[in-house]
Formats: structure tokens, sequence, C-alpha cells
């Protein structure tokens, strides 16, 4: 996931999670919205579900994306450069805190620049240097 | 002199090869469409669910207006027809004159027209606008077919709609031209309903739907491949959308045309 993979404008955010599942495993609707509410209450967005992408914070789209990805099968996701998303370094702790949250459900990778790597280790996390 | 005289041929040259080209082009996206129409896979929940969407955008929404403007133009011109032909001693053909007049021409020509201006400008700026914010190439990423999600429901919805709409118009503009058989022929709805039961025939009822199919086709096809053309910036979704709608009402002539020269076969 990166800036250039954005959230469709013109479904929910739940519409948006469960399509993954209904295109790639056939899903009925219903099942694959509630198999995105859980995954967005997990990590304590389940609030989000029914609003579009325009009525969400920068976080708040964040997040979306995150689960969004990690509804495919075998997911490994992959961020790129997350704080270009999150338009502030100082979402280092929130980062850190759904990316651990989502260690469970799937494999995750950040790949981000190496004037970034000292706030990674600062939280105890390390990312892939791109440049 | 020589110059320009070679300018002029060069750009009439290059504007009939690239019109050539986009035709070429929008009828291998059609038929691509098409084959994706006939695979079982294509037809997830999501898919699904646009279909529901977009057969409920195009074909109920639009009722209310529709019903009225059928009631108002189809009583008005069904009148004028009946009229004329009563002027022209064609009383004995009113049957035939009303079926090949309203399925044969108005029916689908005005449902085209009116999907077109309501519907297929809709989808040329909603395929435009993705395709300026990178939608579709998420879609892509994700792995996810845009022709199975996107393009085909919106098609086959497009199809449905106006095959739905031109029968909806043609019951509208009969029962118009049996109030105007009864007013000026003191026809009673028994013997309207006879004149018009014989007048009708499988070919009849064929025209309409051909023409129909092809309209709804054509309708949704050239407003997804004008969106796929706005660029990447978002000056380039009203030239999308203008040239779209150029192109999609020079395809619906065009069909007109055709479709006339093959009933005179």
């Amino acid at each position: 996931m990166s800036q250039s993979t954005p959230l469709l404008a013109n479904l929910d955010i739940i519409e948006n999670i469960a399509l993954i599942k209904e295109a790639h495993e056939f899903m009925p609707t219903k099942e694959a919205q509630a198999v995105a509410m859980e995954a967005l209450e997990r990590l304590g967005y389940g609030h989000i579900a029914h609003r579009r992408s325009v009525d969400c914070t920068i976080r708040e789209l964040f997040v979306a994306q995150l689960v969004r990805a990690s509804m495919l099968q075998y997911a490994k996701i992959v961020i790129i450069r997350p704080f270009v998303m999150l338009k502030d370094t100082e979402e280092i702790t929130m980062l850190l805190e759904t990316l651990r949250a989502m260690k469970s459900a799937c494999d995750c990778t950040v790949l981000d620049m190496k004037s970034n790597r000292s706030k990674y280790e600062a939280g105890g996390a390390s990312c892939h240097i791109i440049g | 002199m020589k110059h320009m005289i070679l300018g002029a041929i060069e750009s009439v040259g290059t504007m009939t090869f690239s019109f050539f080209y986009s035709v070429y082009e929008a009828l291998h996206f059609g038929i691509l469409c098409l084959m994706h129409a006939i695979s079982p896979r294509s037809y997830h929940p999501a898919m699904r669910t646009v279909l529901v969407k977009q057969i409920y955008f195009t074909a109920v929404q639009i009722l209310p207006l529709f019903i009225f403007i059928g009631m108002f133009f189809g009583s008005v011109i069904i009148g004028y027809v009946v009229s004329l032909a009563i002027d022209y001693s064609l009383e004995d053909e009113i049957g035939t004159i009303l079926v090949a007049f309203v399925m044969h021409e108005f029916a689908p020509l005005f449902t085209v027209m009116l999907v077109a201006l309501r519907s297929s400008t809709a989808i040329n700026t909603e395929i435009a606008v993705m395709h300026v914010n990178n939608e579709l190439s998420t879609l892509k990423a994700f792995g996810i077919n845009v022709i199975n999600y996107l393009f085909l429901p919106r098609i086959l919805g497009g199809i449905i709609s106006i095959i739905l709409l031109s029968a909806l118009f043609a019951v509208i503009m009969f029962a118009s031209g049996y109030l105007f058989s009864s007013l000026f022929l003191q026809m009673g709805l028994g013997l309207y309903m006879h004149t018009i039961t014989l007048a009708i025939g499988v070919d009849d009822f064929l025209i309409l739907l051909g023409k129909s199919v092809a309209f709804g086709f054509f309708t949704t096809l050239i407003p997804i491949y004008s969106g796929l053309k706005a660029g990447h910036a978002t000056t380039g979704i009203p030239i999308s959308v203008l040239n779209g709608m150029v192109r999609l009402f020079v395809a619906i002539f065009t069909i007109e045309v055709l479709s006339l020269l093959l009933q005179s076969l």
C-alpha cells in the first residue's frame, strides 16, 4: 500500500474492504462485510465502517487501507513510505501500534527513507531503507 | 503555399487515421468486454452489486421523468401521426403505421437519447475521475479485474435498462395511440387492441430488441472508453466527457442510419 493506492471514493470504507474478499473469493457481500467489520473493530476503528473516504481523517484512511490490504489471502503487506500517507512523522507510535495489532493477521513490511530509520528504532521496530 | 497544402493534407490524414484508430480501439475494447461477459468467473458478488446499482440508477431512478416525458411527447407525436394517417386516408393502415413508428424508431431512439444525456455522462465522468485518482490502478494492484468489476456491469446494466425502458416507452405510446384513435376515429379499445395485435409481428420485437441492445451497448461502452482516455490531470475530465458525448451521438446516429438501411433491404 502507498499513496498511489487510494480507497475507492464511491464506496464506503466497509465496502472498500469487503470488495477484496468478494472479488477474489466470491464471498457473499454480507459475509465479506462482516469479516471487514471484525477487522476494523479489532483495531478500534469500527465507527468508520459506513463513512466515505472524504469523511475520514488521515489516520482513519491509513488504517482502512491497511485493513483492505490484509483482506488478500496469504497477504504480505508492503507499506511504502507510510509518513507520506500519514503526513506527520509524529504518527510513528500509532503506526507501530497498528502494525503490531495486525501482526497476527498478516505479515507487514515497511519501506522508508534512511532519514526515518531512527523513528522506527526508537519504537523498537525496523524498516527497510529505499533511499 | 505548397507547404500549406501539404500541411492541410497531412492534418486531414492524421485526423482520419486517428478517427479510424479510435473506432478500432473502442470496438476491440468492446469485444474484450463481451468475452468477459461469457465467463462465469466475471460474475462475482461485487460485480453483481454494481450491476444492480447500475440498473437502478439507469432504469429505475429515471422512471418518473421518463413516464412523464413519454406521455407528454408520446401523446403529441402519436396524435400527429394518427391525424396525418387520417388526412391521407390511411385509417386501415393505422396499426402498421403505429407499430413501425413506435417499435422501430421512436421508442428505442427516444430512450437512448434520455439515457445518453443522463447516464452516459455520469459513467464517462465517473470512469475519468477514477482514472485520474489512480483508483483504476489501485484495483489492478489488488488483482481485481476492472473489466469484470467496473465495465461489464455498466455495459450489461445499460443494455438491460434500455431494453426495459424502450419496451415501457412503446407501451406508453401505444396507450397514447389508443387515446387519439378513440378521439379521432371513435375506435373502441377492443378494436384498437385487435388492430395493433394484427400489425405486430415477431420481426417488430426483434427490431426493437436489436436496436435496444446496440444502443445499450454503445451508450455505456463509449463513455467508459472515453473516461479511460482522460489522462492523469483533472483538466482532462471535462475534455473526456465532451469527446465521449460527441462520439456517442455519432454512434447513435450511425446505428440509426444502419438500421434504416437494413430495414429497407
